[in-house]
């Protein structure tokens, strides 16, 4: 386990705490029940919020491969943009993962989209698959009985949890298993995630159709910004915007150039002093040259989508799984905290 | 890391740093032009002070970047490159350099060229870092191209610009610069 922001208490102190462990002055380790402890770990908090190096914090995509990839996660403080393809909808999918992973870890969210009820794109957010802790107390138990009747799925869970002990080192921590929720999920865009995650959440949604602009999104932004300050040894807790297409042609402020860029330097500003992750998807393609090369460079992380087209017999011969896929997914920058050297991005 | 904290030569006035991340702080049209002028007499202030303190050496005014001084000010490239003559006037005056920032992409069509333009042909020195032109490589991160417009040096006459080519690659601490091809 990385240090990450743990301070270790003098030894002095440690004894006083009364940990009852042999190990003097790391608490993280230790079976102590205090809040304090707990909340002090360097492995995912509840809140889904992991440390890594150079007092960096990341929350999950809500897809663990790129995760990885990207070396942690999404930097909270950062922003992400991603460029859409215009025939396919598959930033949608990124948009899903990423907004399910913050409900699924209670992070409070604001999602703003061209669309008349927000609101109902909720519905379409994916439900986690079954966690690696359910499935290892199955095993522990007997494993064959799926107590919900998901016998027809067990072949294939059992395949996937083989998947969590691949260079996983978290997992050999048997304390921080009871505990603590997983930093990322896989989610299994078939089943809807459920209604009352929804319902319990604090989840805010503006739509950006015909309203001709951006200052009420501003405004929404900066008040749900202003309840995730970044406070110097404060309790973590996560925020998320996700803003679909920005600058969508049914958006009332589209063609509104020099208002959009503006918008997205005052969201950066704003965000990169909170302790919240905004991901925003745009139809590049609408955008000028030049203005989109000003988002482009806006961005902390920038990812683009190309959708595969479906009939293509000399991608079919490259690609194994061809059949399988739906569209490339390019890192062009990785967001980066505290250090000038470039992410070599981990592509292992 | 590079053994410089930048918080301590702050408090003791070595450095000044003009946060324009609330700039020009929701002013529209003419008002922009004001606020350009108000940041550049705060400069200008600074600049001034150090000059005659005990400080009074190289000053270096650093813009970064001026793509984003764009947006700030709205699109008005116009009020940017007024602000940006005068920032160069502090240049002959008051003994200082200026080093300015700006992403050349932007610039590169049709609609665009203005800035670019305009910061090539006044500037003496021109870097240009970009990434490999070959590609991705873990020991080089990129190459940059240096053009010395030969006004610097006052007693030559500009024969003709220098230009330099060099790799980088960029360390915690710093980045080294070596010629193409001397690293394996």
């Amino acid at each position: 386990l990385s240090p990450g922001r743990v301070a270790a208490p003098p030894p002095m102190a440690a004894a006083a705490t009364g940990t009852g462990g042999q190990t003097l002055g790391r608490s993280s380790f230790s079976r102590a029940a205090s809040s304090k402890t707990a909340s002090s770990s360097s492995s995912p908090t509840a809140s889904g919020v992991k440390l890594g190096p150079n007092g960096a914090a990341f929350v999950s995509s809500g897809i663990p491969d790129l995760d990885r990839i990207l070396d942690g996660g999404f930097l909270l403080g950062s922003v992400v943009m991603v460029m859409e393809d215009s025939d396919a909808p598959h930033h949608l999918l990124l948009l899903r993962a990423f907004m399910a992973q913050g409900v699924v870890h209670k992070q409070p969210l604001l999602f703003a989209a061209p669309m008349k009820e927000p609101r109902s794109f909720l519905g379409a957010l994916p439900a986690p698959v079954a966690s690696s802790k359910e499935d290892a107390r199955q095993r522990a138990m007997g494993g064959g009985a799926a107590g919900d009747g998901r016998a027809s799925d067990e072949g294939l869970r059992i395949a996937w949890q083989y998947r969590k002990y691949f260079g996983d080192e978290r997992n050999s921590n048997a304390e921080h298993r009871d505990n603590k929720q997983e930093f990322s999920h896989d989610f299994d865009l078939r089943k809807p995630l459920e209604r009352h995650l929804l319902n319990a959440q604090h989840i805010e949604c503006l739509s950006t159709q015909d309203v001709d602009t951006l200052h009420d999104l501003q405004n929404r932004s900066s008040a749900f910004l202003s309840k995730h300050q970044r406070k110097e040894g404060g309790n973590l807790s996560a925020g998320r915007i996700a803003i679909q297409s920005l600058c969508a042609p049914q958006c009332g402020y589209f063609g509104k150039d020099w208002d959009m860029v503006s918008f997205l330097r005052s969201l950066k500003a704003m965000v990169r002093s909170s302790n919240a992750v905004a991901i925003i998807t745009f139809p590049y393609t609408v955008l000028s040259d030049s203005f989109c090369k000003r988002w482009q460079h806006l961005a902390d992380t920038l990812l683009s989508i190309k959708a595969i087209p479906d009939e293509d017999k000399d991608l079919a011969k490259l690609l194994t799984g061809y059949q399988d896929m739906v569209g490339f997914l390019h890192v062009h920058k990785v967001a980066q905290t505290n250090s000038q050297v470039p992410t070599q991005v981990n592509m292992t | 890391r590079w053994g410089c904290n930048l918080s301590m030569h702050r408090k003791s006035e070595r450095l000044h740093f003009f946060d324009l991340q609330g700039f020009p702080g929701g002013t529209q049209g003419g008002a922009i032009a004001d606020s350009l002028a108000q940041l550049y007499s705060a400069v200008q202030r600074v600049v001034e002070t150090c000059r005659a303190g005990e400080n009074a050496g190289r000053f270096t005014v650093m813009i970064d970047d001026v793509s984003l001084l764009e947006v700030a000010a709205n699109g008005s490239a116009d009020d940017v490159l007024d602000f940006l003559h005068y920032c160069v006037t502090l240049t002959s005056e008051m003994n200082c350099s200026l080093v300015v920032l700006i992403h050349e992409d932007i610039y590169s069509s049709e609609d665009g060229v203005g800035l670019l333009a305009h910061l090539r042909y006044i500037a003496d020195l021109v870097i240009k870092a970009a990434p490999l032109s070959t590609g991705l490589a873990t020991d080089v991160h990129g190459q940059l191209s240096v053009v010395n417009k030969g006004m610097l040096i006052e007693q030559r006459p500009a024969k003709g610009q220098k230009v330099w080519s060099f790799h980088f690659k960029v360390k915690e601490n710093g980045a080294d610069f070596f010629y193409p091809g001397s690293r394996h």
